[in-house]
C-alpha cells in the first residue's frame, strides 16, 4: 500500500487490513476499456483542439513548408530577371516580323526559352518529382523549344510586309492576275491585321 | 514525456498539446476503467460512463488548475459522472452482480484462488454504494483519505469510516474463505 494514510494507531490497523485486501484484489482480472474506446476517446481529444493549436512540436513543419515556396518563388523571379523578358508568342497581338534582323532576334530568343523551360522543367521536377511523374504530363522543355525554333524558322522564310506589297504590286502591274491573288491571299494569312494600298484592296 | 507529470501533462494538453492527452490518456485508463467498472458491474454501461468522464474531463481541461492533483480530480469528475448516473437509474441497479471476477493470477498471488478473488469482488459489488466508492477510490486509483474525502466531499472522518466498514466486511469474507477446505 503505497498511500499516504495518516499513520496514527487506528490509520495503521486501517492500513494493514487494506493490505491483505488488496493482496486478494489484485488477483482479479485487470480490466481495460476496448480499443474502441479508447481510439473514441482519443478522437473526442483531439477534435476539443482547435486545429491551430494542435502538435506545436510539428509545427515548424509548415513553417518549414512555406519558407521553401517562398526561397523557390524568389529564385524563379530573380532568375527571369537576369535572363530578361519573355517573347511574346508568334501569333500573338503585337507579334510582328519586321526584318531579316527581327528573325535572328527570334531565334536566339527561341534559344533563350529552350534553356529557360528546361531549367523549369528540372526546378519542377526537384521540388516535386512525384507530382511531375504521375499526377500531370511531364514537362518537355526540350519539345517546347523545339516548337518555338521551327516556328522563328518559318518565320524567317517569310518577307517583311513592306516588300511583300512591292512584290504584289509588281504582280498586279505585270497583269499577273492569278498569282496575285495567290500571292494576296498568303500574305492576309501572314498579316490579318496589315492595311494594303487602296490599289490592292479590291 | 515519460518524466511530465500528470498536472504538467494536463496543462500541456489544455494548450493544444495532443501528445500530453496521449500520455496523460495511457497512464490513467485502467484504473479509471475499472474504478467505473466495479461499480457499475456490467461493461456496456461501464463504456458509456467510461467515455462520459474523459469527455467531462476533456471539455473541463481549461478549468483545471495544476495546484490541485489530477488524479484527485480525475476522478471527482468520474465519481460524480457514476453518481449521476445511479441516480437516474432504477433503485438498486447498482447492486448487479459482477461478472468481470476471474483469472490470471501472479505468482506472488499463487495461494488466492480464482474462486476467492471472484467472491471478493461479488463482496464488493454487495456492499454499499458510498462504502465500495471509497475503497474503490483507494484499490484502484490508490488515492490517499485526504484525496478521497475531496473526491466524494465528504469529511475526512466519514471517508475512513466508511472505508474501515468496507475493510471490515471483505476481511471477513476472506477470513471465511481462507478458513474453508482447499477444494
Amino acid at each position: 500500500m503505497s498511500g499516504n494514510m495518516h499513520k496514527g494507531g487506528p490509520d495503521r490497523s486501517l492500513d494493514q487490513d487494506l493490505e491483505s485486501i488488496r493482496t486478494a484484489w489484485q488477483v482479479l482480472h485487470k480490466d481495460e476499456p476496448p480499443e474502441l474506446l479508447d481510439q473514441s476517446v482519443r478522437n473526442a481529444a483531439r477534435r476539443a483542439v482547435p486545429a491551430g493549436r494542435r502538435s506545436r512540436s510539428l509545427r515548424w513543419l509548415g513553417s518549414l513548408a512555406t519558407a521553401a515556396v517562398v526561397v523557390l518563388a524568389l529564385a524563379i523571379v530573380i532568375q527571369q530577371d537576369q535572363q530578361g523578358p519573355v517573347p511574346p508568342v508568334p501569333g500573338s497581338d503585337g507579334f510582328r516580323l519586321d526584318d531579316a534582323s527581327g528573325a535572328e532576334i527570334r531565334a536566339s530568343d527561341a534559344a533563350a526559352v529552350k534553356e529557360k523551360a528546361d531549367h523549369t522543367g528540372t526546378v519542377l521536377q526537384r521540388a516535386s518529382p512525384a507530382a511531375a511523374s504521375e499526377s500531370s504530363p511531364p514537362f518537355d522543355g526540350k519539345a517546347a523549344a523545339t516548337l518555338l525554333e521551327e516556328q522563328a524558322e518559318r518565320d524567317e522564310a517569310l518577307l517583311a510586309p513592306e516588300d511583300w506589297v512591292e512584290r504584289l504590286m509588281a504582280l498586279q502591274q505585270a497583269g499577273r492576275l492569278e498569282e496575285l491573288r495567290a500571292e494576296l491571299e498568303a500574305f492576309r494569312q501572314a498579316y490579318p491585321g496589315y492595311q494594303l494600298p487602296p490599289g490592292l484592296q479590291e | 514525456m515519460r518524466d511530465r507529470s500528470d498536472e504538467e501533462l494536463m496543462q500541456a494538453y489544455a494548450q493544444g498539446e495532443i501528445e500530453a492527452f496521449d500520455a496523460l490518456y495511457a497512464r490513467h485508463r485502467g484504473p479509471l476503467y475499472r474504478y467505473i467498472l466495479r461499480q457499475v458491474g456490467d461493461s456496456a454501461t461501464a463504456n458509456d460512463l467510461y467515455q462520459g468522464s474523459w469527455e467531462k474531463i476533456i471539455g473541463a481541461r481549461q478549468r483545471y488548475r495544476a495546484s490541485a492533483p489530477f488524479n484527485a480530480w480525475m476522478y471527482r469528475i468520474a465519481h460524480n459522472h457514476v453518481a449521476d448516473h445511479f441516480r437516474r437509474s432504477r433503485p438498486g441497479s447498482e447492486l448487479q452482480a459482477d461478472h468481470h471476477a476471474s483469472d490470471n493470477p501472479g505468482p506472488e498471488q499463487a495461494l488466492i484462488s480464482e474462486q476467492t478473488a471472484a467472491r471478493l469482488a461479488d463482496a464488493v459489488r454487495g456492499l454499499p454504494a458510498e462504502q465500495r466508492d471509497v475503497l474503490l477510490l483507494r484499490l484502484e486509483a490508490g488515492l490517499d483519505l485526504d484525496a478521497i474525502a475531496a473526491v466524494t466531499g465528504v469529511k475526512r472522518e466519514t471517508a475512513k469510516s466508511r472505508l474501515r466498514y468496507a475493510v471490515g466486511k471483505l476481511k471477513t469474507l476472506l477470513g471465511e474463505t481462507e478458513a474453508e477446505p482447499a477444494s
